[in-house]
C-alpha cells in the first residue's frame, strides 16, 4: 500500500503537476510572511493566525484539485489520511515526503515530521527575542492541511509543535482528529 | 451522441453553474432562469432521498460505472428517459455535475467528461482569487473550456 | 598576520565588521593589530572608498589587491555585483589567493543573507548565524 503511494505521488509529480521556480515560491512566500510581521506590528500570534486563515483559504480548494489530480476516493481510517497526506499530498504539491510519525496511542492524532521545508529555504527568524518563540514561519501548511481536512468532513486540529527555524531538532506539524462530521458528509456516501 | 446540458451544483445545493448547449433537436428546453434554480434544487433533494432508499444490493452496480473521485455510492446515479439521461457525479467535498446526455453517450466517455469538467472546476474555478465557494460561476475562462470540452462530444 | 573585514552596503554604510587573526602558522585566531591601527580600521577602510569608486567602472575586475596601503596596511576589495563592498585591511605583505577564495565565499553567505525574507537590504547584518559562519571561513582561508 505504502509503496503504491509513493508511486502514485510520483508519478502526478512528473506527469500531472505544474512546476514553479523554487526560489520564486520561497521568497514569494517569504516575502509575504516579512509583510505580515510588518503589517501586524511583529504581534507573532495574530501572524500565525493570518497565515493559517490563508492556509485555510487554499485549503478548501485545493482539496478538490487534490482528488481530481489523484483519483482517489474517501479514506478509511486515519492511518491512510496520513499515509496519503505525507505520501500524495506534500509529494504533488511541494515535493516532498514527511515521515509520519508519533502516533497517540487511540490513533487518532499523528505526527508529519518534515525533513526539508521548502517554504523556509534561507530563513532566519528576527532576532527580536520573540519571533522565535512564538512565530510558526510555516503556519500556512497548517491552514492548508486543516481546510482540506474539514472539507473531507474530518474535523481536525491542526498546529505545528516544533520548527528547526526556532532551534528545534526537527519541524513536526501535529494532526489531531477531533471528530468525523457525519451529518455533513454528502448524501449518497456511506 | 450530444452532452444537452450541465448543471454544476453546491455541497448545500445552490446551483453554482448552468449551461443548455446548443444541439439540434435538443430534447431538453430552454427554462427562464428560475426554473433551472427549481430544477437544481429538486435533483439536490431527489438525490438525498435516493440515497436513503437505495437497497444495499445495489449498490453494487454503482461501483462498476463512476470514478474513483464520484463519492456518489447510494445517491441518484442516473435517471433514464426516453429521450436523453440525466447522471450525477459527486465529489467527496459535495460538489455536484450534472450532464443531461443523449442515451447514446457511452459510459467511457461520459466518465471521461465528468472527470474533465471537475478538472476544470479545480483549475478555472476554484483557482482564481476573487471566486468565493458557493457562489454562482461566472468566469469566462471557465465557459470557454467547458464549451470546448463539450462541443467536442457534441458530435 | 590580523585582519580588519568589513561589508559596506551600497549606500556606504557599514553592515558587518570583524578583527579577527590568523589561524595559520599557529596563530589562534586573536587579532593583533596595533591600538591605533585599531582605532582607525573604520576611517581607513572607508576612505579606500573612494579609490574603488574610481576603479570600479575603469576595470571589470571585482576582486582588487593593494587597492590602498596605510603605514603597511594593504587593502584588499571585493566587489559585489549588487554594489556592495568586502573590504579586508591587513597586515598581510603579499598578495594572497586564499584571500579571494574567502572573499568569494563571503559572498556567497552575503546572498543568503540577501534571500532571507527578514533581512532588509543595507541593513546591519546582525544574524550569529553568519558571524558563525564568516569566523569558520575565516578559521579556513585566512
Amino acid at each position: 500500500m505504502s509503496r503504491q503511494l509513493k508511486q502514485l505521488g510520483d508519478d502526478i509529480w512528473r506527469n500531472k503537476v505544474e512546476k514553479v521556480n523554487s526560489e520564486l515560491f520561497t521568497l514569494t512566500y517569504g516575502s509575504i510572511v516579512a509583510q505580515l510581521c510588518k503589517d501586524f506590528n511583529y504581534n507573532y500570534d495574530e501572524v500565525n493566525n493570518e497565515l493559517f486563515q490563508m492556509g485555510y483559504s487554499i485549503g478548501i480548494r485545493l482539496i478538490d484539485e487534490f482528488l481530481q489530480k489523484t483519483q482517489l476516493s474517501r479514506c478509511v481510517n486515519l492511518k491512510d489520511t496520513a499515509e496519503i497526506v505525507s505520501k500524495i499530498g506534500f509529494k504533488i504539491f511541494l515535493n516532498i515526503t514527511p515521515t509520519v510519525a508519533h502516533w497517540a496511542a487511540d490513533y487518532r492524532s499523528f505526527g508529519l515530521i518534515l525533513t526539508e521545508n521548502p517554504l523556509a529555504d534561507f530563513v532566519e527568524l528576527p532576532d527580536d527575542g520573540k519571533a522565535s518563540k512564538k512565530l510558526w514561519y510555516s503556519n500556512i501548511l497548517c491552514g492548508v492541511l486543516k481546510g482540506c481536512f474539514e472539507m473531507v468532513q474530518l474535523d481536525c486540529d491542526v498546529s505545528f509543535i516544533q520548527d528547526t527555524l526556532k532551534g528545534d531538532d526537527a519541524t513536526e506539524i501535529r494532526v489531531k482528529l477531533i471528530k468525523i462530521l457525519k451529518d455533513e458528509i454528502p448524501a449518497g456516501e456511506e | 451522441m450530444s452532452v444537452y446540458s450541465l448543471y454544476v451544483i453546491s455541497k448545500s445545493g445552490s446551483l453554482l453553474y448552468q449551461k443548455d448547449f446548443r444541439v439540434p433537436n435538443s430534447p431538453v428546453a430552454k427554462q427562464n432562469s428560475n426554473d433551472y434554480l427549481v430544477i437544481a434544487s429538486t435533483l439536490h433533494g431527489v438525490h438525498a432521498i435516493a440515497s436513503k432508499l437505495t437497497p444495499k444490493e445495489a449498490m453494487n452496480n454503482y461501483e462498476k460505472s463512476r470514478l474513483p473521485t464520484n463519492s456518489n455510492k447510494y445517491g441518484l446515479h442516473c435517471i433514464t428517459t426516453e429521450l436523453f439521461n440525466v447522471c450525477v457525479f459527486q465529489s467527496a467535498t459535495g460538489l455536484k455535475i450534472i450532464l443531461m446526455t443523449s442515451k447514446d453517450l457511452s459510459e467511457s466517455k461520459l466518465l471521461q467528461l465528468q472527470d474533465k469538467l471537475y478538472e476544470y472546476y479545480t483549475d478555472y474555478v476554484l483557482k482564481s482569487p476573487f471566486y468565493r465557494l458557493e457562489m454562482p460561476i461566472r468566469m469566462k475562462s471557465f465557459d470557454d473550456k467547458v464549451l470546448s470540452v463539450v462541443t467536442s462530444y457534441n458530435v | 598576520m590580523s585582519y580588519y573585514f568589513s561589508i559596506i552596503g551600497n549606500n556606504d554604510a557599514p553592515l558587518y565588521e570583524l578583527e579577527i587573526g590568523t589561524y595559520h602558522q599557529s596563530g589562534d585566531g586573536t587579532p593583533h593589530l596595533p591600538k591605533e591601527i585599531h582605532q582607525l580600521e573604520q576611517f581607513i577602510v572607508n576612505s579606500s572608498l573612494d579609490i574603488l569608486q574610481d576603479i570600479q567602472f575603469k576595470n571589470n575586475a571585482i576582486f582588487t589587491k593593494n587597492l590602498d596601503n596605510f603605514y603597511g596596511y594593504q587593502i584588499f576589495s571585493y566587489l559585489t555585483q549588487g554594489n556592495a563592498k568586502f573590504i579586508i585591511l591587513t597586515d598581510l605583505k603579499s598578495h594572497d589567493e586564499s584571500l579571494r577564495q574567502f572573499l568569494i565565499e563571503i559572498n556567497e553567505l552575503y546572498v543568503k543573507t540577501l534571500l532571507n525574507p527578514f533581512y532588509t537590504v543595507n541593513n546591519p547584518i546582525t544574524s550569529s548565524g553568519f558571524d558563525t559562519r564568516v569566523r569558520l571561513l575565516a578559521r579556513k582561508y585566512l
